[in-house]
Parts: structure tokens; sequence; C-alpha cells
């Protein structure tokens, strides 16, 4: 069988793929900046900015749960008071 | 795709983590306002005293390291931001030196990164908790008498009240980490790790100035406030000049030397984040609009003190937990001993090791160890700060290059350049204001720190001035761009122009 283009075609074909590939993983974003969405910048250090699949949660449900946290914590030094005891 | 991923593997706990909705519309200028206030407060509520622990009676031995990871010894905040801080940078390091497989352009892999810095926060929390509670660090020190192995006379806690310790400390992580997200995902302003730094930082130094409660010592009952103290002082001792001399140097708590350095190094860093250089562009597409586009000096802000102070905590936290639970092996002597400073009792001190050549506790009882400190320690300070801050830029899409891909994008070109030759012209103003600036910052905080003497003081007052102007300045930009001066009850008070 003859190669149009000489034997040395295949080859060449080869490593100019292989550089194409070489250049793609090179030029590939290597944070969600640079890929056009948010997240950290020069001087700022961000995590969250895509909304994820997960357990979804309101704002709102966030804070109250924060606030009933830190009560719990001051009901449990309360009844630690009481008690007398560590815990 | 060959092999597995790493992002796969959490791919099963994505759907158990919680994950705050997005806002559905973008939200109010004033709302917003609100809702950081309100995250901020809810936050320094949680800076309370963990149940089963006597947070006056905890010898600190990361007193010096607490000032940028907004944390308090002893209370729910033990760690402060400080597992968010280093999952973030762990896994934004490895994936912009792309050690690890993510192709950002895919939202998929985004939010399932996203997951992942949030399990990595949860477990780093879990993990230093769980070290410090069974190296007994919340063990409480007897005041009073003058044995450095605590008191064997109080109740020592058993392992159910540590794992209640354990447990709070997660839980309270886990919703710091969510306030943050909450911050991040645009329900307020700014980054929420660094409005959390930034909010304790200034409470941290007013309180340093102004703080009218007292605390017991003993020496008697002190303000904690160095500016009160200082007038308690005037009223109450016999001699004026004790009375100042005092002032300027007790050593419990905040004085006016460290409150002072700490206000002149927040001058200085605001003047300096003024500094920048300004490189005329213009728009490829209309006529004679010339136009600046500035390059600050301190081009990456707070976050190469941020990191570097990240990874001296983590190692502190490690390591002191090695020395308490291997005590006696050679090896971990060699990292670091601690020592508890015999006359207040409040704060356990590095004493020797390697640890304490990167430290700024004070000084140790070896003269060579001392001698040599200083040099070690502003040195690594400085060099970590600078590698990682001509790192950082690549890392978060600020280099060059992005630059120079936003600007074609919004077809502009620099003034008298040609557009292949952007990126470079870039590089050559944003390279070195990154490494200057992180050189300048890092060394005038570990300069002022190496005394041992300001407590984390000054570096919690630079980290937090930086941060808080980085958070200003989005603030300021929606506040003129988006319209919002229009429409908000604010603008009675604040320059719309």
């Amino acid at each position: 069988m003859v190669i149009p283009g000489g034997a040395k075609t295949l080859a060449k074909r080869k490593a100019s793929k292989d550089n194409k590939v070489k250049q793609q993983q090179q030029n590939a974003p290597n944070s969600s900046r640079s890929a056009g969405a948010g997240g950290s910048s020069s001087t700022m250090l961000k995590i969250y900015t895509d909304e994820a699949q997960g357990f979804k949660i309101d704002p709102l449900v966030v804070l109250i749960f924060a606030v009933a946290f830190i009560f719990s914590v001051v009901i449990l030094h309360v009844l630690s008071k009481l008690s007398g005891k560590l815990l | 795709m060959s092999g597995i991923r790493l992002l796969d593997l959490i791919k099963p706990f994505a759907s158990i983590v919680p994950e705050i909705e997005l806002p559905y519309e973008k939200s109010i200028f004033d709302e917003k306002v609100v809702y950081t206030i309100a995250i901020a407060v809810v936050y320094l509520l949680l800076g309370l005293p963990i149940n089963g622990v006597n947070d006056e009676k905890i010898a600190d031995p990361f007193s010096w390291l607490r000032g940028t990871f907004a944390s308090q010894p002893g209370t729910l905040l033990e760690f402060g931001v400080l597992p968010a801080v280093l999952s973030a940078f762990l896994w934004q390091i490895l994936a912009g030196l792309k050690f690890i497989r993510i192709d950002f352009h895919s939202s998929n892999d985004r939010q399932l990164f996203q997951t992942l810095q949030k399990i990595t926060s949860i477990v780093f929390g879990l993990t230093f908790a769980a070290l410090l509670a069974f190296a007994d660090y919340f063990e409480p020190i007897d005041y009073f008498t003058r044995t450095p192995e605590g008191s064997e006379s109080l109740l020592s806690p058993s392992f159910m009240s540590k794992v209640l310790i354990v447990a709070e400390l997660t839980v309270s992580n886990t919703i710091v980490t969510l306030l943050a997200e909450l911050l991040d995902k645009g329900y307020g302003f700014g980054p929420g790790i660094l409005a959390f730094i930034t909010v304790s930082s200034a409470t941290t130094l007013s309180t340093s100035l102004l703080g009218l409660t007292t605390v017991w010592t003993p020496r008697g009952s002190e303000s904690t406030g160095a500016l009160v103290q200082f007038i308690r002082n005037l009223f109450s001792a016999d001699s004026y000049s004790y009375a100042i001399y005092e002032a300027f140097t007790r050593q419990n708590l905040a004085n006016l030397t460290q409150v002072y350095v700490a206000i002149a190094a927040f001058i200085v860093v605001v003047y300096l984040s003024n500094c920048r250089s300004e490189i005329s562009i213009k728009s490829s597409k209309v006529r004679s609009m010339v136009s600046v586009y500035p390059v600050k000096l301190v081009y990456c802000g707070a976050i190469p003190l941020i990191f570097t102070y990240a990874v001296l905590y983590a190692f502190n936290i490690v390591g002191f937990s090695a020395s308490r639970i291997f005590a006696g092996n050679k090896f971990v002597e060699l990292l670091g001993s601690w020592e508890l400073e015999p006359e207040f009792k409040r704060t356990s001190n590095l004493n020797s090791g390697l640890l304490f050549l990167i430290s700024a506790a004070p000084s140790s009882s070896n003269t060579i160890l001392n001698l040599i400190r200083p040099f070690t320690y502003i040195s690594f300070v400085v060099i970590v700060s600078t590698l990682f801050s001509e790192a950082w830029p690549g890392m978060s899409g600020s280099a060059p290059k992005d630059t120079a891909k936003q600007f074609k994008d919004q077809d502009l070109a620099l003034v008298g350049r040609r557009d292949i030759s952007v990126s470079k012209e870039l590089a050559k103003v944003i390279i070195p204001s990154a490494r200057i600036g992180a050189i300048i910052t890092s060394f005038a905080a570990a300069f002022c720190e190496c005394s041992g003497r300001s407590k984390g003081l000054t570096y919690g007052t630079i980290a937090g001035i930086l941060s808080g102007l980085s958070i200003l300045e989005e603030l300021v930009q929606e506040w003129q761009q988006t319209g919002a001066a229009a429409n908000s009850q604010l603008s009675q008070f604040l320059p719309t122009q």
C-alpha cells in the first residue's frame, strides 16, 4: 500500500496531533476564574461560586441553624452549671 | 478518560453535603448590607466558650497565630476560618499546578471541585479538633498553683467529654463554612473568609485599644483595652511613671506599644494599597477612548500573608498535638517543645525545636536559638509569601495571560502596543508588583512580630485591612456601577458619585 504524501506522513500527523493535545492541555484553565466562572481572584480567596447538586438549603435556614446551635451550646452551659458537672 | 479522577471519588458525598441555593435574582444592595452584618454578628456570636471547656484556664500555644484566622482560644471559634482557608489553598494550588485534573470549563467539574473543598474543610476541622482534644489542650490549667502539668485535682476530661468537644467544634466549623458560602454566593459582600478575617481583626484591634471588659489576673483585675487600662493606672497607681511604664509594657493583655505598632502598620498598609501603576488602554473599536488600567502594588492583597500563616498554624497544631501525645519522643522534641508561660499561665510558648525557629513566640531559654530566630522567622515568612505571590496570579485567573484574554474579549488594547504583546507587557508590571507587594507586606508583618511581643496583633491588622480593602473594592464597584446608588436607602449617607 502506498501512503499518499510519503512514508513519513503518518508520523507527522501523529506528531502534530500530539502537539495539539499538548497545547490544549497547556492552555486549559487552571482555576475557575480563568475558565470564565467566578472564583478566587488575585486578592480574594473564594470557594463557593457554583450551585452544586446536593442537599439544597435556604440562606435563612443557615442563619437560623447557626443561632439555634449557639443557643443549644448556651443551654448546655446552663445545664452543666446547674448539675455542677463538666457534662 | 483513563483512570479514576479524584473528583469522581467524592461524587457519592455530593448529595448529602449541604449546599446553599444561589439567589434567584441579584440581591439588592441594601439587602446585601443587612446580610453581611447579620452574618458577621452570627460569626462573632460563635465566640462562645465550648461546653466542657473553661476558656479562661486554657494555656494557648497559638496566640501569635490567631491574628488572621478570626479564631479565639477555647471557644467554638477555636480554629476560626483556618480549615476553610487551608482546604481552599490546598485544592486550588493543586489544581493550579495541574497536579489534579479538573476541567474548569465543565460546570459539573467545578461543582464537584467546590464540594471537594467543602468536605475537606469539614474534615480538617474535625481532625484538628480531635488532635487538640486528645492532646489535652482543652484541659484546664490550674491557675494559681505552679504545677506546669495542669492540675490533677480538677476533673480531667473524660473520653465522652472529649468527643463532645470535638462534635461541638466540628458543627461550629461546618457553620462557619456555610456562613462563608452565604457571602461567597452573593448574599453579602466579599468572599466569606476575608469578611470574617476583617471583622475579627477590627474587633481585636478595637478591644485591644478600648476594651472595657475586665479580666481577673494574678495582679488584680485588669481591663482588656490598653488605653482603658492606662487611664485606670493613672488613677490607681502610686506614681505616674509606673502607670505609664506599665501601660506600655504589660505582657498578659494588649499594651499600648502593640496597639501603636498595629496602628502604624495599618496606616502604612493603607498608603501602600493606594500605590498603583497605571497602564494606558484604549478601545480597539471606538476611536480616542483612552483609559487606564490600574495594577496595584499589593497585587495579591492579603492572600500571601494568609497563606504563610495558614501553613504555620497547621504546622503548629500538628506539632503541638504530637508533642503532647508522643511526649518524650526525640523526633517530636526536635520538632518543637512548648512550655507554660510561668507568670500568667495564659499561654504556652514554643521553647525550642524547628518550629521555634519559624515562630514569633517570646524568647526561648536557649540563647543561640534566640539569636538566629529573628532571621529564620523573617526569611521564612518573606520567602514563602513571595514564592506564593508569584504563583497565585496563575492559580486564580489573574495572571497576565488571563488579563490579556479579558482585554481581548472586551476589545481593549494597550496604547502603543501590538495585540500579541499585551500579555508580555502586562507581565512586566503584574509579576513584579505581586512580588514586591508580598515582600513589603510580609516583611512588615514578620518584622513587627519577630520580637515576640506583638502577639499577632500587627499581622492580624495588616491582613485584616488588606482583606477589608478588597471587599470594599467590590462594594464600591457595585455601588457605582450597578445603579445601586439610586435605589439604596444609604444614598443619603454615602457619596453617589
